[in-house]
């Protein structure tokens, strides 16, 4: 809602708000599960993360060792590949993503809880959208009242909303993709492998539309999906992979709650925080805390990229240079495959 | 607080500094024949107290018999009764910002005796904060009640210079709120939306100016106000906490007169006179802000793009048809507009026009009908090009009252009469705003209801220490079509799931009613001629609801009436005290306990969607409140310094426990409400600095409100989710602010002038307004900050006039 500025207006009417970082002292805090996935109509794998909340400084630790299954309206049922990390993986082989498909996730942990989520339908995609970026300067004042150039990428959204018919319910999420070319020293053996990082990024204004709210068979344009600051992930080329994902009812509700929670700015119009409910529960106890929300979704795909040809900003690269010592290059030159969500296999998108 | 001790410190230390007041002397008034008077017979002293300049009855003026330490004050029209022994005595007559006037009288039999008053210049004048009669804290009936002029409020520190009403009131014991920027007040642990807020007897539904910073009272057209926190007298009904009565000026009748103040972003100005002298007076009172130039220098650009101003406009004509009648016709207007860069905006405005007849009937009776048409509406603006829209709301009402007031000598006020209201909810709609935009409108029509009200309420003074106030309401509520109702499985959580059926009911269709007596009662003891003990009891029932999911207040909250579902909200409120003046009235001193219950508050289920909401009682619930709280004040109304202490011990708790998980809150557990804030300390001070200036400070404290607090977090995707405590189980840091003010009288010889220099928030303090999360770019999880609305002291000049 754009009246969360509100009160960020009422003070620089004021000249002088200001914005402190501040920490309760919270007592007692306990470890709930935590449980998020979707299972949509893209083929190949598909992933469940299971962990468990900690204190707010921290992110939820993973939760291995659980038998995870998903069961589909025909009585099909898989079990996920723990692969870990707190990360389970369905490989579609025996229950398959559909539109309209019907699917139940299960959880028993190792400790003997048991866990399931209700019954999630997926429904159809329904708008057809096109991306688009451009490379803007802004200038800001640095801390030190220093006047910085910042080059952005601004990627943006156009997307023509189908006649109405019933409700529609979308939500698009942003991914990045992008390539390291390791450094590599004349006198290595061999050269590091490329990598390949896939950063799923953090957005705190989600991109949510109902359907029903907007005029039938409307093009929405120049929706600003992501400003990304240019840096070394552009040093070759940057992808940007747009996922429109068409929810039921009952997920839309539970992301316009992760909203408005996450758009609070402290003002008036904030409405008072609460916890959003999911639909994950103990079969044991009920009334366990359970966070988190699994979701059948069917997915729309809309690829971007950003070639270093578009970029003006100077990038350095990894190259070897023999004027350089080897411990003066920056981290993600020597060792790429430690930058996370990082791995040497190209997808067969990427060029 | 080294600074706060200090100001503590001075404040006691000249609070003990005492000063004899000064009348005028006048020849002796002989009233019957010192020979003929029967042995323990009391006579009476009759009149009427009026201004010398216009004639105007002045309500409230005090009368003293010296020598006996006994007196009264004048009612409404400014009459008043003194029951006396036959003697000499030295009759005194005081009112704020009037001359005193002091005559020696030799009365023996029952005598009329009138008093004409003339202003006494504001740069001649010693400090004397006092609007009534000296001792009539200690001697009216009920405990409970905030009178202050606006003279008084003229002379505290204010916001960007502006004297305010409601900023003034939560200076006094039992009256808070959520925080700076936040519209209206909390009474003893009361929402928001329990006080009546009376102008001219129209209800205002929006009190806030610049949300919240200002009220939108007009210093300059307000005579006084009273509030009522504690026992509410049986011709007031409708709200369950407080009621707020807040009364303008008529015009002079005599000559023109100008009054104005010229500020850095705001000015104002008022022109009053007679338009047939004698007969009917005319007053007009308006103000206007421009802050604009202010946005304009502001380096951020969307500031730069940005505007704000507010406005209001008071007029009233006064016409007396007699000296028995007087016909007076108001007219309030209030308008505040917002525009945050090209994303947001706020226009809302408050309408009322009142027409009030007054009647003395004979010695005893007189009569008051008053006739208010008024209308609330807020729109706010999304100006994003394609999802750009507007959302207007808001309430329109009717009123009709006719109050009789007997008065018999000193011993009986009695009020009966019979209220109606008419509230109708405008329509909430939604439009496309611009051409590009692609929203679509949407319409949703809100309810409709009819409340009445029959009272009679005595103040009876059975002797010279006993006296009680005794009233009785009985109201009576209507909730009218047209509207579709919808019914709902019995038993299920109420949900548009669990709706079985559709009815629609034709216009005023009466689809539900509600209704109950009032009774109100409060007596007094007198200890002595310095101290008494005051208790009171009473129950209100209120049918109109302020639907609001915020933090705090805002524009677009909606007014919903009581219908199927929403319930009327019934309050009983318990209190005693114990009041005590000493010094001959220079000190005031004051202990009060409370206990307040409340059934059927409206509570909110977690992320509610209240705007456009066809079945917004899927969204509410209704629990049990409970506050309670003890109320200290010291007050020094006379001598150098004058000024009060107060200190407020308040809990505020809602207790919210339907048959199912989803209509409980906490679990069905008892939890603070948003304003409970357990300590308030206020401090005032004034003091003359030699012959025309003034200073003046205020220093408050309260303990941070209520908030949930993040307790963990977790990423659904790449979102990071906070997860919240229960409600209200965590506190914002306490909240302190020092303000001063100095003022320079007689800035220009040939006017009545001054100039105020103040500073709000002298020292800089960063109060916590909330405590919220956002998560900083590339960091894993959210960050709490603490946003304060004022970061440093706020200076400010304001030059005013009148002549």
């Amino acid at each position: 809602m754009p009246v969360r500025n509100l009160l960020l207006f009422l003070s620089l009417l004021l000249f002088n708000n200001c914005k402190d970082p501040y920490d309760f002292n919270l007592q007692g805090v306990t470890s709930s599960l935590v449980v998020n996935g979707i299972i949509s109509d893209l083929s190949g794998p598909q992933y469940i993360k299971l962990g468990t909340t900690s204190s707010p400084k921290q992110s939820p630790s993973p939760l291995l060792g659980a038998l995870v299954n998903v069961t589909d309206e025909n009585g099909n049922q898989e079990n996920l590949k723990d692969l870990g990390n707190g990360k389970y993986q369905l490989d579609q082989t025996k229950v398959k993503g559909r539109k309209a498909g019907t699917y139940l996730l299960d959880i028993q942990l190792p400790d003997g809880r048991h866990y399931k989520s209700s019954a999630e339908t997926m429904a159809s995609p329904q708008a057809k959208d096109s991306a688009y970026f451009t490379i803007v300067t802004e200038k800001i004042v640095s801390t030190e009242g220093i006047l910085i150039n910042n080059d952005n990428v601004k990627v943006y959204l156009n997307t023509n909303l189908p006649p109405e018919s019933e409700p529609g319910y979308l939500r698009w999420a942003i991914e990045e993709v992008y390539c390291i070319i390791p450094s590599c020293s004349p006198r290595a053996i061999a050269c590091p492998a490329f990598c390949y990082i896939f950063q799923e990024v953090s957005k705190f204004n989600l991109e949510l539309i109902k359907t029903t709210d907007f005029q039938s068979a409307i093009s929405l344009k120049d929706i600003l999906l992501q400003t990304r600051g240019i840096d070394y992930t552009f040093m070759v080329r940057h992808f940007f992979n747009i996922s429109q994902y068409s929810m039921n009812p009952n997920t839309y509700d539970y992301w316009k709650k992760v909203q408005l929670l996450t758009s609070r700015t402290g003002s008036i119009f904030d409405s008072p925080p609460a916890i959003v409910q999911g639909n994950i529960h103990n079969l044991n106890d009920p009334s366990e805390p359970v966070y988190g929300y699994f979701e059948a979704s069917a997915q729309k795909l809309t690829r971007l990229y950003v070639d270093k040809g578009y970029i003006k900003t100077d990038i350095t690269s990894c190259a070897w240079d023999f004027r350089i010592p080897a411990g003066n290059y920056y981290s993600y030159c020597l060792n790429c495959n430690a930058i996370k969500g990082s791995t040497n296999a190209r997808p067969d998108w990427f060029f | 607080m080294v600074f706060s001790r200090r100001l503590l410190f001075l404040f006691v230390l000249f609070v003990i500094i005492q000063e004899n007041a000064s009348g005028q002397k006048s020849s002796t008034l002989v009233f019957g024949d010192s020979s003929k008077i029967l042995s323990g017979k009391k006579v009476v002293l009759t009149g009427t107290v009026v201004q010398a300049s216009d004639r105007k009855s002045i309500a409230g003026a005090a009368l003293f018999v010296d020598g006996l330490k006994y007196g009264n004050s004048s009612d409404a029209n400014g009459k008043y009764f003194i029951a006396l022994p036959p003697g000499k005595y030295r009759l005194t007559v005081r009112y704020l910002g009037m001359a005193p006037i002091q005559n020696r009288i030799a009365i023996y039999t029952n005598a009329v005796l009138n008093f004409e008053m003339s202003e006494k210049p504001e740069a001649l004048e010693e400090i004397v904060v006092r609007a009534r009669r000296e001792d009539e804290n200690i001697k009216e009936t009920s405990g409970g009640i905030a009178k202050l002029n606006i003279t008084e409020i003229r002379r505290l520190p204010a916001f960007m210079g502006e004297a305010d009403v409601i900023k003034t009131l939560q200076l006094l014991p039992g009256i808070n709120s959520v925080g700076e920027g936040s519209g209206g007040f909390n009474v003893r642990g009361g929402r928001i939306d329990q006080n009546l807020i009376l102008m001219d007897g129209g209800q205002i539904f929006n009190s806030a100016h610049a949300l919240g910073l200002l009220s939108n009272f007009n210093p300059d057209v307000v005579e006084d106000f009273t509030l009522y926190k504690g026992n509410v007298p049986a011709q007031f009904g409708g709200r369950a906490s407080s009621v707020l009565d807040v009364r303008t000026r008529s015009g002079n009748f005599d000559k023109l007169k100008v009054k104005g103040g010229i500020g850095l972003v705001s000015s104002r100005l008022m022109v009053e006179g007679p338009l047939i002298k004698d007969k009917t007076s005319f007053i007009v009172g308006a103000r206007t802000s421009y802050s604009d130039w202010i946005l304009g220098a502001v380096a951020n650009t969307d500031v730069r793009k940005s505007s704000a101003s507010f406005y209001d406009i008071n007029a009233n004509i006064t016409h007396k048809f007699s000296a028995k009648n007087t016909l007076s016709l108001s007219y309030y207007r209030g308008n505040d507009f917002f525009r945050y860069s090209n994303e947001f905006g706020y226009n809302y405005t408050t309408q009322l026009g009142s027409l009030k007849w007054k009647s003395i009937l004979s010695d005893r009776w007189s009569s008051a009908f008053t006739a208010v048409l008024g209308n609330y509406e807020s729109i706010l603006y999304d100006y994003n090009i394609t999802s750009a829209r507007s959302l207007t709301n808001g309430i329109g009402y009717y009123q009709l009252k006719q109050n009789f007031l007997y008065t018999n000598e000193e011993k009986h006020a009695v009020n009966i009469g019979v209220e109606a209201n008419q509230y109708n909810g405008n329509p909430e709609i939604a439009k496309p705003y611009g051409e590009n935009s692609t929203t679509v409108g949407k319409r949703v029509e809100k309810d409709r209801g009819r409340e009445f009200g029959f009272y009679a309420n005595e103040e009876y003074t059975i002797s010279k220490k006993f006296s009680i106030a005794a009233g009785l309401r009985y109201s009576f509520y209507q909730y009218l079509g047209a509207d579709t109702v919808y019914s709902y499985q019995p038993g299920a959580v109420r949900s548009v799931a669990t709706i079985t059926d559709t009815s629609y009911y034709a216009k005023d269709h009466v689809i539900k009613t509600y209704a109950g007596f009032e009774p109100r009662i409060s007596g007094r003891f007198s200890l002595s001629d310095e101290s008494s003990i005051k208790m009171s009891y009473n129950r209100m029932r209120q049918y109109i609801h302020l639907i609001s999911n915020s933090t705090a207040p805002t524009p677009i909250d909606l007014w919903q009436v009581s219908n199927l579902y929403i319930m009327p909200q019934v309050a009983d409120n318990y209190s005693i005290g114990y009041f005590r003046n000493t010094k001959d009235n220079m000190f005031e001193l004051s202990g009060e306990v409370f206990y307040k219950t409340t059934a059927n508050l409206v509570e909110y289920k977690d992320f509610a969607q209240l705007l456009l909401n066809r079945h917004l009682e899927t969204e509410l619930l209704q629990g049990k409140g409970k506050a309670y709280g003890i109320e200290l004040f010291a007050k020094k109304n006379s001598g150098g310094w004058t000024g009060w202490i107060s200190y407020t011990y308040l809990r505020s708790f809602i207790k919210v426990d339907g048959a199912h998980p989803e209509e409980q809150v906490n679990q069905g557990n008892w939890y603070p409400t948003n304003y409970d804030k357990p300590n308030t300390f206020n401090v005032t001070a004034n003091h003359k600095l030699g012959k025309n200036a003034r200073f003046a400070t205020n220093f408050t404290y309260s303990t941070g409100r209520p908030t949930s607090a993040l307790v963990a977090n977790y990423l659904a995707g790449s979102v990071a989710v906070p997860v919240y405590s229960e409600r209200n189980q965590y506190r914002i840091p306490d909240y302190w602010r020092l303000d001063v003010s100095i003022t320079i009288n007689n800035v220009f010889n040939k006017i009545d002038d001054n100039l105020t220099f103040s500073v709000y928030n002298l020292l800089g303090r960063r109060n916590a307004y909330s405590i919220y999360y956002q998560q900083p770019a590339g960091a894993p999880v959210p960050q709490g900050y603490r946003l304060s609305i004022l970061g440093s002291a706020l200076p400010s000049i304001t030059y005013n006039f009148s002549f």
